[in-house]
Formats: C-alpha cells, structure tokens, sequence
C-alpha cells in the first residue's frame, strides 16, 4: 500500500500542496480530479521523488520514502509516467523501453530484458513494428503508448498515470484504458490523473477531489460523479462541452472495457 | 606534393587534439546543459601533471599518465560536486557560463604558481627519429596522438551507443526530469561527463605534450579551438565534434602554411560566426529538442538588489562627487593617480558591460574587442596619419557602433550560449588582427602614440586626465542609471527574465538588444582610446580576451545588474594589483576563486551583499521606494 500522510509540496519558497492525504491500494484505481493549477501533477511528483515534500511522510508498502531521490521510489515499485509524453525523442523506442528498467536492468540477462520488452508489446501491440525507429518520430497516441510501456518496464506494482488520454482519438483513450483495466485486475494500484474527469470517475474505485492543494471532497468514483460540489465546481453542470452524449457514449464504452 | 602531405599530417595531429577537446564539450553539454569553458584547461593541466610526474617524480610514461588521469578527474569530480552541482537550478543560466569562465581562470592562475610562466614539453614517447612512410616524414608521437584520438573516439562512440549507460547518459541529455524516472541517477551522470571530459583533456595533454611546448596561458587557446571545433560540428552532436575538430585542425594548418597564420586564426573565427549565426546547431548537427536556445529560465532570476532611498542616493553621489573632485589633491605626491586612471578607464568599460550583461542579460565575453577597436583605430589614426585624438576617438566610437550593430543583429538570431560564444569569437579575432596586422605592429604594440588633447590643450599631466576621465566615468554612470531606471530598462529586465514573455507583451526585444550592445561598445571603444592615449602605447594583449575576461570578473565581484556596484570590482581588480606587484603574481587565481565565490555565493556581489546588509539592518528605507528593482512592478504596469 501507498500511503500519504499530510504531504505539504511546492516549489522554493512557494506552497501548492498543503496537507494532502490518500492511500492507494494494489488493485485499485484512484482518481484524482480538479482544476488546472489544482496541484495535481504536483501530488504525483512528491509520489515519485521528483519533488521533496516540505512536511508530511509517504511510505510504500510499509517502507517510508519521504525525501529520497527518484532511483529509490523505482526500486520500491513506484512508477511514474509524466505528464505530457516525455519520451526520448533522439532514441530509439526499444531503447526507451529498456532504459524503463533501468533500476532493475543490473539484475536482469538480456533474456528476461527481452521478455519485459515482449510483456509491453502484448499490451501495447502498435509498438511492435516501431522497436527500431525514433520515438520522437512516433505519432502522439504511439508516444503515450511508448511512456506508458516505458514506465511498465520496471514492473511498478503501483503506478502513477498524469494525464494519459490528454491529446489522443477516443479509439487510442479507449486502448488506454483497457489497460488500465489489466494492469489493476493484475493486482496494480493506479493513481489517476485526468483532465477528463468523467471519464477518470467512472472507472475509479476510489476518488478525490483536490482544490488548490488540498483534498475537499473523496469518496468512490460513483459517489463523486454523483457528488452536487464536485459537478458545480468541477465537471460543470450543462457545459456543452463535458455533457455531449459523445463523452457518455465513450463512458459507457469504457466502462464495459473495464468489465463493469 | 609531399610538403602538402606534412602539411596534412600536421594538422590531422593538431586536429585529432580539437576532436578530443570538441567531445569532451559535447559530453557535458549533452549531460548538463552546460557550456564548460574549464575544458581547454585540462589539456594544459593533464600535460602539466602528466611532466611533473615523469620528470620530477621520476614516474613511468603509463604510470605517469595514470596519475594524471587519476589526479584531475578526481579533481573535476570534486569541483562538479562542491560548486557545480549546488549551483544547476539554482544561478541563472548567464551565471553559470560565468562560472565555468571562473574555473578557467583559476586553472590559469592556479597553474602560473604551480609551474610558473615557462612552457614544458617532453622528448617522444618512442624513437626521436621521424618514421618515413613514403616521402612522408612521421615524427613517432603522431602516431601516438593519432593512435590515441582513434582509440578514445571509437571507445567513447561505443560506449555511448551501445551499452545502456551511454543509453542512459544520453537519455539524461534528453530530458533529465524522465531519466530521473526511469531510476537514472543523473547528477551522478553529469559527475561521471565532467570526469570523463577531463579524461579526455588529460589524454591529449599528455600525448601532444612532445609536439609542442605548454604552459598556463595555452588552457584558453585550448579551449577556444574546442569551442569553434564543437560549435562548427555541432554542440551535444558526437560525431560532429569528431569531424568538426579535426576539419579545424587540417584547414587551419594548410590556411597557415599556405596562406598566412594570422588569417588562418581569422579566418576560422570568421567561420564560426557565421555559422554561429546562420546555422547554429552546427554543419552537421540537426535541430534538437529545447537545449538549443537556452533562454533565461525561470530559475535564479539574476539578483535583485534592494534600490537606495532615492534621498540618501542622492546624498551620497553628492558626496561621491566632493570626494571624486578633491581625490587627486589628497593623492598629491603618492603617484597613485596613475592607477586611479585606469581604474577610471575600466570603469567605463564595466559600467557598458553591466547594461548589457547584468541589465539586458546578454553576455558578452569579448567586450575587450570594442576596447581594441577604439584604442587602434585612435591609436593607429594618430600614429600614422596625425589626426586629433578627440577626432581618433570618435572614429573608433562609429567603427565600434557598426560593429555592434552587427554583433547586435547577430544577437537577435543567436542566444544564450551562442551568443556567448560569438562574442568571444569576436574578441579572438579583434586580438588575431591585432597581432597579425602590420598596421598594429604585431605584437610588439603600436608606439609613439602622442596624449590626448583637445583643441589647444594637451592632456599630458596625470591630474589633466585624471578629471577627463573621471568626469567621462560619472557622465557614463548617470546615463546608466538613467537608463536602468526608466521603462526602457524595465523592458530590458524584462528579457532578461524572459524574452519570449517580454515579446508577448509588446517589449521590443530586437531595438533593445541592439541598443544594450551599442551603448556598451561605445563605452568600452571611448575606455580603449582613452587606454591607448595615457600609455602613449598599445598592445593586442593588453585588450585581449584575458581582458574580455577580467572585465567580466570585476562586474560578477563588484555586483552585476546593480549599476554602481560593478565599480567597487573595477577598484579591487585593478586599482590593488597595479598598486601591489606581490599582489599581481596571484591576480589571474583570486580572479578565478571571486568569480566562482561570487557567482556561487554571494551573486549580488561586494555591492549586493552589503546593500543586502544595510537593507536588512533598516528595510523600512527601500520597502519605501522599491523604484527599479521590484518584480512586481512590471505587472503591475502591464495591468495599468
Ligand atoms: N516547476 C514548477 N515551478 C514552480 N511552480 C510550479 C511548477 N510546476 C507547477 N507549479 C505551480 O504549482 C501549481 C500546481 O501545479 P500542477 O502542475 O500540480 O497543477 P495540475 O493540477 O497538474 O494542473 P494541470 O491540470 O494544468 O496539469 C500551479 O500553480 C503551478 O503554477
Ligand atoms: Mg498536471
């Protein structure tokens, strides 16, 4: 289990987190929704190691790891798939995969490094025929397959997505979130980080609502989409934008996608 | 026919030498972003070492080496750790191509005391008779450099290629903040570029050590080739530098046989610029991700010093100016008026550098070249064709204003470090002209330069110039606060901090940019001229680019960006060495220490901290008045 206890961030002398707390168990997915600003990506940086938190503890499975740099939270089974794609552009897609399980890559032959590439192949089968080319000649869907397989290759047993639908046709959502879907039935604890909130609460066992560094609202992904502060506030009661059937088509689909 | 063979040979020797340098800058550049102008000094460092070992140690030649590959990337990894590392994200990125400028100079100043001024070599490894291969004469260390820039080139591109820790350099080259994801440890990685630079610096130091002759002032010729060989191949591009070195290495050899070598040197920095400014990723680098224009970031933001309560500022530059007029009265028989002057006359050179480096944000490590156009051009015009010195002067001033422009224009494609590069550039091939040209007289300087007179009047005594410099220096500063002070200086911060934010808000980068350059070079063209005509002599190195470099120094020291401050530096840097001859043997490494203390520690300089003392002792003054150097203020204006 990932724990967060009263975790204060920011950046220098300025503070965007002020003491947020969330568990993320194995097998679950969490939703963290909220405005743009909110301190989301921020929460997943402080769960990586990128961002050292100011005050508050986080421990993963027991162990804590408050402070220690990003090699470390790898190693415990964390792993982090960024906002905004953030593959390397000059290599090549398998060396992006590989350098995924960079922690673990002294322990592993070129035998069980060539079945980890094959596992993300299976999930990830456009990859495939694009092993030997440039990621940054990959399309925006083909990339954020790439960063989500890159962050898979260390076999993170919890795994923080920010954003990962941001950009991307319904179709290639749709795939995202099967796997989504796999990854948690396999016994992976996903923190989700969504710019389409619906679509995050309805596929979320639990969910929090995070307004200006701090959790207002949590509850289960249904309780939230039901909840009147979070629709006011957040989703926007009859934005034409969030309510088209569109959006509730693909829901619906997803949702079936998840085997719900 | 074979001539032009040695010709080849020669320069595919010296070539091999630039490839090693031109890779040790893509290293650490590709790793950190950094531009490390310390790298020319580990090739004179290591063969320095690597001799001591051998000859006063007695060492072995492998054993020898070893040490000094043990020795210096031990030493480059502990500098990383203790000053480098803590300062990344923490000085702005102009600061930090300062510091790196820092470590240079006190590698030279730390190499004068150590090994003093004579050059060193060491008899070839093996056999001191030539090999000949056809009609070719091979002296046997060619093969040992050749041999060794193959074996470290094919080493390195397969280390970085194929194993998983190039993968994983690289990657950190890339986008350090997802290689920090993946588990990559990447400060250890940019520790592991800076050893592994220095390696490569000692190595050519050592195997080039036979064929030529080395001491403390070749690190910044080192370094400068580098820097030309990377930039004409391409930064953070490996095997550009490979083929960027060693093309500058065979052009210039046949340019300097066949043509001359003041024009080989000219015309290779000619070159430079031009691609500098029409093709700045290099002839064969293609356009990579963001590293390419390294604007400002939003990191370190330069220091902001607290403004004086314009009342008190007010008082003192009254008093100043009372203290200024009587100055030589009290100086009267001490025969210190002398260095006053000088100290008078880079300060006004400074005072240009300050608008321009600490206000615009442009750096300029060739601001002596503006220095030597004024000096030469009065200097030359006096000498050979009689004309006034006033007359000289503004001559010089019209051809520095070109000048600038053009390097201002230039400023305007070419940022950030490529900027800093073509300055430097230019500062180089102000000085190869200087020392090649007839006109100059070479290195020998240009004598018989007669004093400053205006009209009737000569100015011959020192009190006279005493008070025509003086008063150009306080005319100089009250125009650069003025200047600082007003929106125009506003809109000069402004780029500084972000030039793509100041363009969004109407700010025009272009015109300000090319007047920061302007008003910066006709300062330091006056200072030159005015240098020239006291010494009644000029010489290329007395406005080279070690002066390039100790102009800077005195802005970092005195305060960069605080207007006043700059001078206090100017003071220390000048006034007490010329003062003090013991001072003067450890001028080049207390130069080197301020400017890596000062970048690192105390970035407001002498001027900053002690007004940061003041302020703190009694902030109700300039929480009053926040005038110029409040942040918010251009916000502020901007919703007015
Ligand atoms: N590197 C940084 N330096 C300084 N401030 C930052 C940095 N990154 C984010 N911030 C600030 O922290 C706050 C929260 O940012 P964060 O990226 O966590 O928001 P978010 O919820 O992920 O937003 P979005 O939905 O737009 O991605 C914002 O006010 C932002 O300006
Ligand atoms: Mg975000």
């Amino acid at each position: 289990m990932l724990t967060v206890q009263d975790v204060w961030a920011g950046y220098g002398p300025s503070t965007v987190l002020q003491g947020v707390s969330l568990t993320l168990e194995p097998g679950t997915v969490v939703a963290l929704v909220g405005a743009n600003g909110a301190g989301k990506s921020t929460v997943l940086k402080t769960l990586s190691g990128l961002l050292r938190p100011q005050r508050g503890r986080i421990a993963v499975d027991g162990r804590e790891l408050t402070g220690r740099p990003p090699a470390d939270w790898v190693r415990a089974g964390v792993a982090h798939v960024p906002e905004g794609r953030q593959v390397f552009a000059n290599l090549t897609v398998a060396d992006n995969l590989l350098l995924g399980a960079f922690s673990a890559l002294a322990r592993l032959g070129p035998r069980q490094r060539q079945e980890r590439v094959e596992e993300v192949l299976a999930i990830f089968p456009d990859l495939g025929p694009k092993l030997g080319v440039l990621a940054g000649s990959l399309s925006g869907g083909q990339q954020q397959m790439l960063a989500i397989g890159r962050g898979l290759m260390s076999q993170p047993r919890y795994l923080l997505l920010d954003e990962p639908s941001l950009g991307l046709a319904p179709q290639v959502t749709e795939t995202i979130f099967a796997v989504i879907g796999r990854l948690r039935d396999r016994g992976v604890g996903i923190l989700l980080v969504e710019q389409n909130g619906r679509l995050a609460l309805a596929v979320a066992d639990r969910a929090h609502l995070l307004e200006k560094g701090v959790i207002t609202v949590s509850g289960t992904g249904a309780e939230l989409l039901a909840n009147q502060t979070v629709v006011e506030r957040y989703l926007g009661v009859g934005s034409p934008l969030d309510d088209g059937p569109r959006p509730q088509a693909l829901a619906e689909r997803l949702r079936r996608a998840l085997g719900r | 026919m074979w001539e032009a063979g040695n010709v080849a040979l020669t320069g595919l020797v010296t070539g091999g030498i630039y490839a090693l340098l031109a890779v040790g800058f893509t290293l650490v550049f590709s790793v950190s972003g950094i531009l490390n102008l310390a790298q020319g000094s580990f090739v004179t460092l290591g063969a320095l070492v690597f001799y001591s070992l051998v000859t006063q140690a007695h060492w072995s030649l492998p054993l020898a080496l070893l040490g000094a590959l043990g020795i210096l990337t031990a030493w480059a990894a502990v500098m990383e750790w203790l000053v480098i590392r803590p300062a990344l994200g923490q000085i702005s990125y102009t600061n930090l191509l300062m510091l790196m400028g820092g470590f240079l100079i006190l590698y030279e100043g730390g190499a004068f005391l150590l090994w003093g001024s004579n050059p060193y070599t060491l008899p070839p490894f093996t056999g001191a008779q030539p090999v000949a291969v056809g009609g070719l004469k091979v002296p046997t260390q060619a093969f040992w450099v050749l041999g060794t820039v193959l074996v470290v080139v094919v080493g390195l591109w397969y280390g970085l290629s194929r194993t998983t820790f190039g993968k994983a350099m690289r990657a950190c080259s890339e986008n350090p903040m997802a290689a920090e994801l993946m588990g990559i440890p990447v400060p250890r990685m940019v520790l592991v570029s800076f050893s592994l630079a220095a390696a490569l610096g000692v190595l050519a130091g050592a195997v080039i050590l036979p064929l030529t002759s080395l001491d403390f002032g070749t690190m910044a010729d080192y370094t400068n080739q580098g820097l030309i060989a990377v930039t004409v191949g391409g930064i953070g591009n490996f095997f550009g530098s490979v083929v960027g070195g060693v093309t500058l290495g065979v052009v210039e050899q046949f340019l300097s046989v066949y043509v001359s070598s003041l024009l080989s040197t000219a015309l290779s920095l000619v070159v430079l610029l031009l691609i500098l400014i029409f093709r700045p990723e290099g002839i064969l680098g293609t356009v990579r991700g963001s590293r390419l224009d390294v604007a400002e970031r939003g990191i370190g933001r330069g220091f902001l010093a607290p403004a004086i309560d314009p009342r008190i500022g007010r008082g003192a530059a009254l008093v100043a100016l009372v203290g200024l007029a009587l100055l030589p009265h009290w100086l009267q028989g001490t025969g210190l008026l002398r260095a006053v002057n000088i100290t008078g006359i880079f300060c006004l050179a400074v005072i240009g550098l300050d608008l321009l480096t600490g206000i615009a944000g442009q750096v300029s490590l060739g601001q002596a070249g503006f220095m030597a156009i004024g000096g030469y051009t009065a200097g030359i015009l006096a000498v050979r064709a009689h004309v006034a010195p006033w007359a000289g002067t503004l001559a010089g001033v019209a051809l520095s204003v070109a000048v600038a422009l053009l390097l201002g224009l230039a400023s305007v494609r070419v940022r950030g470090m490529y900027l800093a590069i073509s300055t430097l550039a230019f500062g180089i091939l102000v000085e190869s002209l200087g020392n090649g040209l007839s006109i100059t007289n070479g290195p020998a300087g240009l004598l018989g330069i007669p004093n400053f007179s205006l009209g009737g009047y000569v100015f011959a005594s020192e009190t006279a110039l005493y008070y025509l410099i003086w008063g150009l220096v306080v005319v100089a500063l009250f125009a650069a606060l003025n200047l600082i002070r007003s929106h125009r200086g506003r809109a000069l911060r402004a780029m500084h901090i972000d030039q793509a934010g100041a363009e969004a808000l109407g700010v025009n980068t272009v015109r300000y940019k090319i007047q920061a350059f302007v008003f910066s070079a006709v300062l330091a063209s006056i200072a030159g001229s005015l240098y020239a005509f006291s010494f009644q002599y000029l010489s290329p190195a007395m406005v080279g680019s070690q002066t390039s470099l100790d102009l800077m120094t005195m802005l970092v020291v005195g305060g960069i960006g605080t207007g006043v401050g700059p001078l206090l530096g100017v003071v220390l840097l000048t006034f007490l060495p010329q003062v003090s001859q013991s001072l003067a043997s450890f001028k080049l490494l207390a130069e080197g220490l301020m400017l890596v203390v000062f970048l690192r520690y105390l970035p407001g300089g002498l001027w900053g901290t002690v007004l940061q003392g003041v302020s703190a002792a009694s902030w109700r003054w300039w929480r009053a008045s926040r005038a110029w150097t409040d942040p918010t203020r251009l916000d502020k204006e901007a919703d007015a």
